[in-house]
C-alpha cells in the first residue's frame, strides 16, 4: 500500500523534536546505509550485517515501545531484519533505507498485535511495564537517587498502561513522533496513511494520553 | 469550565503543529493570540506538550536487544541461508506484495500445473540416512512465507510447514523440490536447479524478472 500524499506542506524542523536522529550516522571509516544496501543487493552479507547492528537498537525500541514485551520484542525484530533482507532485492532508492525498514518494522508489528488483538487489560503484565530483558542495554536517564528510579519507574509503568489505551494506529503515530522523531511524512511512509491521517491520529492520540496521564505530569510539576 | 471555542481554522492540524513547534511565524501569531484570548485552550495545549515530553523521558529511542551479538548472529545465520538474494536485481518496476509472483500471468500455466508454492531442499539437499531425512535448508519464494521442514517420527516422512501463506484454492498442490544448491549464477542468466540425487538432472529454472521477482519454470 502505497501512501497517498495530500494536503498543505509541512516543514519538518521541529524545535521540540526528540533527540534521535534518522538516519543513524555511520560510524567512522563505515559506509553509509546507501552503499551498505547497494553491497547487499550484490548479495554481501557483511554489509547487512554492518546494518543489523547499525539498527537493531532502534528496530528493537520501536517495537518494545508497541508491544510492552522484552521477548515479544526480541522476536519480532529478528523478523524484521530477516523481512528486510528478503525483500532488499526490491527496495529503491526513491526512500531512505532506515524509513523503508521502519515500515516493514511497524507492518510486522502491527500484524502480530493485531492477530493477537491486545486491548486495554489484557495480555498485558502492569507491573512490568516497559521493563526491559535484563540483559537489554539502554542510554542512562541520570536519575540516580532511589526515589528518583523509583518514581521514574513508576510512571514509566503508567506510560506503558496508556499507551495500551490507545488502538495500535493510535499508538504506532504517537511515538513514531514523539520517541523516535520521524518527520510528519516519514510516519506517513512508515505507517502508509496519507498525512492528513497521521496528524488526526497524532491530534487524538495526544488528547487522550493527556486525559489518561494528566495526574502524572501535573504530579511532576 | 466555560472555555471560549476555539476559532474556526484552529483546527486539529494547527494544533498539533504547535505542539511540534511547526508553525509558520505568521500561523504562530495567529494562534499564540487566540490561546491568550483562551486560558483554558492554552493549558491544553500546554499539557499536550508535558505528554511528549513524558514518553520520551521514559521510553527509549533506543535500547539494545538481550544479547546483542547473539541477536546479529542469529539473523546471519538465516541471512546466509537465503542465496536467492544476489539473483534478484533491484527493478524500477517491481512491485512488492504477498505472494505477488503467484498472481501474475506467467505463473498461471504453472498454476494449473497443479504447481503452488516452490521449495527447494537446497545446500545439500536432503539427507537420507537410515529411516530418516534431514533437511539443510527449505527456501520459499516468497517472503512473507516462512518455510521450516522437520523430520517427524510418527509420520515417518519429512514435514515441511508453511507459514504465512495466503488462502490457497484446493485445487492447487503444495510441491517440494529436492535439488542441490547449484550456487550463483551469472548476473542476468537464468539459475538451473538439480536434483539432489542426480546432479545430471535439471528440475527448476529461476530467472530474474524485470517486474515481479524470480520467474520459475519446471523442467520435465
Amino acid at each position: 500500500m502505497e501512501a497517498v500524499l495530500a494536503g498543505p506542506m509541512y516543514l519538518d524542523a521541529a524545535p521540540t523534536a526528540p533527540a534521535a536522529v534518522l538516519p543513524m550516522p555511520a560510524a567512522d571509516g563505515q559506509p553509509d546505509d546507501a552503499e551498505l544496501v547497494r553491497r547487499c543487493q550484490e548479495g554481501r552479507h557483511d554489509a547487512y550485517e554492518t546494518l543489523v547492528v547499525r539498527y537493531r537498537g532502534r528496530i528493537y525500541a520501536m517495537i518494545m515501545n508497541m508491544t510492552g514485551n522484552d521477548a515479544d520484542a526480541w522476536d519480532l525484530s529478528q523478523d524484521v531484519f530477516l523481512k528486510a533482507w528478503k525483500a532488499l532485492p526490491r527496495f529503491e532508492a526513491r526512500s531512505q533505507f532506515f524509513t523503508w525498514l521502519y515500515r516493514i518494522a511497524h507492518n510486522v508489528t502491527y500484524d502480530w498485535l493485531r492477530k493477537r488483538k491486545i486491548g486495554p487489560g489484557t495480555e498485558f503484565d502492569d507491573a512490568l511495564g516497559h521493563t526491559a530483558a535484563a540483559g537489554a542495554v539502554t542510554v542512562p536517564q541520570g536519575s540516580s537517587a532511589p526515589d528518583d528510579r523509583l518514581r521514574h519507574k513508576e510512571v514509566g509503568a503508567r506510560i506503558a498502561v496508556a499507551l495500551k489505551e490507545l488502538s495500535p494506529e493510535h499508538r504506532a503515530v504517537v511515538l513514531l513522533k514523539e520517541v523516535d522523531g520521524l518527520s510528519y511524512q516519514e510516519i506517513a511512509d512508515t505507517v502508509g496513511c496519507t498525512l492528513g491521517t497521521v496528524m488526526s491520529r497524532l491530534f487524538y492520540a495526544r488528547k487522550r494520553l493527556q486525559t489518561l496521564l494528566r495526574d502524572v505530569y501535573e504530579a511532576g510539576d | 469550565m466555560n472555555a471560549t471555542p476555539p476559532p474556526d481554522d484552529f483546527n486539529e492540524e494547527l494544533m498539533t503543529r504547535w505542539i511540534d513547534g511547526q508553525l509558520t511565524p505568521a500561523e504562530l501569531e495567529a494562534v499564540e493570540r487566540a490561546l491568550a484570548a483562551d486560558p483554558h485552550l492554552s493549558l491544553e495545549m500546554e499539557s499536550a506538550r508535558h505528554v511528549g515530553s513524558l514518553l520520551r523521558e521514559h521510553l527509549p529511542a533506543a535500547l539494545e536487544p538481550a544479547s546483542p551479538e547473539f541477536f546479529t548472529s542469529r539473523i546471519m545465520e538465516e541471512v546466509q541461508g537465503a542465496p536467492v538474494l544476489a539473483l534478484l536485481p533491484p527493478s524500477k518496476d517491481r512491485r512488492i506484495g504477498l505472494m505477488s509472483w503467484l498472481r501474475q500471468p506467467w505463473f498461471a500455466p504453472l498454476a494449473s500445473a497443479s504447481v503452488v508454492a516452490l521449495l527447494f531442499l537446497a545446500a545439500n539437499g536432503s539427507r537420507s540416512g537410515a529411516g530418516s531425512t534431514e533437511v539443510a535448508r527449505v527456501y520459499a519464494p516468497d517472503p512473507n512465507v516462512v518455510a521450516t521442514a522437520f523430520y517427524s517420527e510418527e509420520a515417518g516422512a519429512t514435514v515441511i510447514d508453511l507459514q504465512g501463506l495466503e488462502a490457497v484454492p484446493a485445487d492447487r498442490e503444495i510441491r517440494a523440490f529436492d535439488v542441490a544448491d547449484s550456487g550463483p549464477a551469472a548476473p542476468g542468466q537464468p539459475r538451473v536447479f538439480h536434483a539432489a540425487n542426480d546432479p545430471d538432472r535439471a528440475l527448476l529454472v529461476m530467472a530474474p524478472d524485470t517486474v515481479d521477482g524470480p520467474r520459475f519454470r519446471e523442467l520435465n
